[in-house]
């Protein structure tokens, strides 16, 4: 017994550097915003327990909708769009082509890109007079016959445009997913893939019922990981449209952190916070929910 | 982390402990940086050496951003810095927050006295009666125009009734000239702006308080009420509107999404389109002059002869040694010399020359002895004389309010002494000393701002890097020029009014629906930042404004 115990402290000794930072740097901060969002509090006054009031206020707060709805509006567009494009693009890069690992290098490098710097030249390219973009639709529209002319969009700068705009950005950065599917696809066994042909699965019939399935744990990390990125984007449109036009890409984060460090109403950014982070909870859930149907462990 | 973390503060760099023995240390935290934290460094500087050596104090000066944050969580955990150097934004949000330390008996000392600012910067400071902040540099807004464009389209304007020399004066008027301004041109089968002349929501930088030139408060003066529906914000956001209903909305957003300011915030780019040409007129602050010269130096040197823009250019060739007739094979032949070198160089001998050349907007000073270069200085024409150079021109915004004239948006950049700084008293001592007329009329033009002051120096008055310095130090001085909404939640009803005002330049939203809707969300945060509660009756409504005109 006594030795269990000298055994239990000396695990807890090693473990103690990271137990304690956990304690304080991340428990009691966030017991503390649970104890906030049921207060006023601006920092320097001590917070006054206001009970509820800070969820009540958020359920007839009009921005706080619109954010949430552009939240969930962003993320219907640009999780699935970056599931498609990253696992065709792995699945590509997977293939024996000349060039494959410069292929690769390429498709990886925009994740290595400071995510200003990235943000900076993307509002370059899709600036409606100056930019790549439009240049380049104007120079195939002079081609083109009249009918089949392309509109060259505002992007950024217009209501209707905007968010597709974000979310068609967002796939900039797939490279870091595109490495993880590369490696997913690696682990498929090549006899699967000849059991399969020898059953005569032709390419659609592998993918779909070879790799897709081998995939899946994978696809699912990728998925939940997305769901999670997604609905807490933040730095991409403070800098790129600070919210606008009109509040179209104003999303749940950016009016978290305005209300906390702007406004300094701690306790109803808290709340926030709490909201945001049962949506993300519920969302990761309901996949984890679904992922006995779909996902598929090698082993089981 | 936690071993990281001990490992840094056991070895981690330590702060130069460079002061002098003595001497009681105090902390200045500043929001520029850059060039503009160099220039303030200066002034520190010149304080630890003399003002502060004889009353033993030493000012640690630190630059950095987010300083508002930084302030208010230091100020909160009882370690903040001895001066903070915040934007008026904040001295109300702060104050009211007990986050700052009221100078009422500090400042008398030093005679920093309402009478001895300008007082709507004084006033800015103020909250309930008591002064929390010092103004340091300081701004307003005038209307810009561009005179080239005004001559380009000067048979348009005279068909109007309009005269092309001079800049509008009314609101009325300045919409006239606008629509005389307008040209579009056809491509790809459709018709696309390609010069404005004006566009309310560029760049920008007053649209929020553009209310005042239409008469408007945006709060009343006890700050427990917000007036954001009245009849003068529904003139001034169907103003907004119009320009948008004639141009097209879809027009403008599309010229404008061209911009590289407005939306996305920045006027420091070659694209910036006041300076292109793209724009005619639009409201900005004298920190524009700073950004002309950098970014589009020939507007400053419009119509200067050829032979006086090459001699500016030929400066940088001479060399100390060079002689004279090199130089005046390079420069002509010169004013002849006045004898005497450079004031500014006591070594210099007697029997040392100096030589003037007229380089359009400066002049060329060649000092030699024994016929070699031994100083030059190129100095700037006195500022009122920089005008006549200019293809820009600069003024009060038009009012739209008959008999109302010279309003404008008076901005500041403010010292404050946090509420737990443990050391006021020299935290006060050093505010006051950046606060002489030497010292912040010097930081004020390095930094192409206005100073506080009631007066000004002459020798500010024609060095400073503006222009047109002399047309918005009396507009700071003005009756008309408004300090920011004396409100404890401005940055929030900042926001909100930005958003009414893109909303009404986008069209999306009836103006009385937008500023009726803003009316009660902006009352209910303000009452919410006040701790009124919910059911108290304020009597805090503006009768809800209607479209119908």
């Amino acid at each position: 017994m006594q030795s269990e115990l000298r055994q239990f402290g000396k695990g807890m000794a090693f473990l103690s550097p990271w137990l304690i930072g956990f304690i304080v740097f991340t428990l009691i901060p966030i017991g503390l915003s649970f104890y906030f969002s049921l207060c006023k509090f601006d920092m320097l006054q001590p917070p006054r327990y206001i009970a509820a009031h800070n969820y009540t206020d958020l359920l007839h707060d009009k921005t706080f909708w619109q954010a949430t709805s552009n939240t969930f509006y962003y993320t219907a567009m640009a999780l699935p769009a970056g599931l498609l494009v990253s696992l065709g693009l792995a699945m590509l890069l997977n293939v024996e082509i000349p060039g494959r690992a410069i292929w690769r290098t390429i498709i990886f490098m925009p994740s290595l890109v400071p995510i200003v710097a990235s943000a900076m030249v993307w509002m370059w390219m899709l600036n409606p007079r100056l930019g790549l973009f439009n240049l380049l639709l104007g120079r195939l529209n002079d081609i083109l016959p009249a009918k089949l002319n392309f509109p060259l969009p505002p992007w950024l700068g217009d209501p209707q445009w905007a968010m597709p705009t974000l979310a068609l950005m967002s796939l900039w950065g797939v490279g870091n997913a595109v490495v993880i599917y590369l490696a997913g696809l690696q682990d498929v066994p090549v006899e699967l893939y000849e059991a399969a042909e020898l059953d005569g699965a032709g390419l659609l019939g592998r993918m779909r019922h070879v790799t897709i399935p081998m995939l899946s744990p994978v696809i699912f990390f990728n998925l939940i990981m997305a769901i999670i990125g997604a609905l807490q984007i933040f730095d991409i449109p403070y800098i790129m449209t600070n919210g606008g036009p009109v509040h179209k890409t104003y999303f749940l984060s950016m009016y978290l952190y305005d209300n906390a460090f702007v406004y300094l109403q701690i306790g109803y950014a808290s709340a926030m916070a709490w909201i945001m982070l049962v949506i993300v909870l519920v969302l990761t859930g309901v996949a984890f929910w679904t992922s006995s149907r779909w996902v598929h462990y090698q082993g089981k | 982390m936690i071993l990281s973390a001990a490992a840094m503060l056991a070895f981690g760099p330590r702060p130069q402990m460079n002061s002098p023995e003595g001497r009681v240390r105090i902390q200045y935290w500043e929001k520029w940086t850059g060039l503009e934290a160099d220039q303030m460094k200066e002034v520190v500087d010149a304080f630890n050496n003399t003002v502060g050596k004889d009353k033993g104090i030493w000012v640690d000066f630190t630059s950095m951003s987010q300083i508002d944050r930084k302030t208010l969580i230091a100020t909160a955990a009882g370690v903040p810095p001895d001066v903070a150097g915040l934007w008026d934004t904040q001295v109300l949000q702060f104050a009211s927050m007990n986050a700052l330390e009221p100078l009422d008996n500090y400042v008398q000392e030093y005679g920093l006295t309402r009478d001895h600012y300008k007082h709507v910067f004084y006033d800015g400071c103020e909250y309930h009666g008591k002064l929390y902040a010092i103004p340091s540099t300081v701004w307003c807004i005038a209307m810009l125009w561009n005179k080239e464009i005004f001559h380009e389209k000067a048979a348009q304007l005279r068909a109007a009734g309009l005269d092309p020399d001079r800049p509008p004066q009314t609101m009325a008027e300045l919409d006239k000239y606008a629509a005389a301004i307008d040209t579009w041109v056809t491509s790809g089968g459709s018709k696309h702006l390609s010069v404005t002349g004006c566009i309310p929501l560029e760049p920008g930088t007053a649209t929020n308080v553009m209310g005042y030139w239409f008469g408007a408060s945006i709060a009343d003066p006890t700050g427990t009420k917000v007036l954001i529906n009245s009849p003068q914000m529904f003139a001034a956001y169907n103003w907004i509107r119009s320009y948008s209903e004639r141009l097209g909305r879809d027009s403008l957003a599309e010229f404008r999404s061209g911009f590289s300011s407005g939306a996305t915030g920045m006027f420091d780019t070659p694209q910036n389109p006041f300076l292109v040409g793209w724009n005619a007129m639009e409201a900005q602050g004298p920190w524009i002059s700073a950004f002309i010269e950098k970014l589009k130096p020939s507007f400053n040197r419009w119509h200067v002869p050829p032979d006086q823009l090459q001699r500016e250019v030929d400066f940088d060739k001479i060399d100390l040694g060079m002689s004279l007739n090199l130089v005046q094979k390079l420069l002509g032949p010169g004013d002849p010399p006045s004898g005497g070198g450079r004031t500014v160089a006591p070594d210099v001998p007697a029997s040392a020359q100096m030589f003037r050349w007229p380089a359009g907007v400066k002049d060329i000073y060649v000092t030699f002895v024994d016929g070699k270069v031994s100083d030059k200085l190129a100095k700037w024409l006195p500022a009122k004389m920089r005008q006549q150079y200019c293809q820009w021109g600069a003024a009060a915004f038009p009012s739209a309010v008959p008999g109302v004239d010279n309003i404008t948006w008076a901005g500041m950049d403010v010292w404050v002494i946090p509420s737990t700084s443990k050391h006021k008293k020299e935290a006060m001592e050093f505010i006051a000393f950046a606060s002489r007329q030497d010292q912040i009329e010097k930081l004020s033009s390095e930094h192409c701002n206005l100073s506080p002051l009631a007066v000004e120096s002459q020798q500010y008055k024609d060095n400073h890097p503006s222009p047109y310095v002399d047309v918005y130090e009396a507009l700071a001085a003005s009756p008309n020029a408004r300090p920011l909404p004396r409100l404890i939640n401005w940055p929030q009803i900042y926001d909100e009014l930005t958003q009414a005002a893109e909303r009404s330049y986008m069209l999306h939203g009836t103006t009385a629906e937008i500023l009726n809707e803003e009316q009660v969300r902006c009352q209910k945060e303000l009452n919410k930042a006040l701790d009124v509660p919910e059911n108290t009756n304020l009597d805090t409504q503006e009768s809800p404004q209607s479209d119908a005109k």
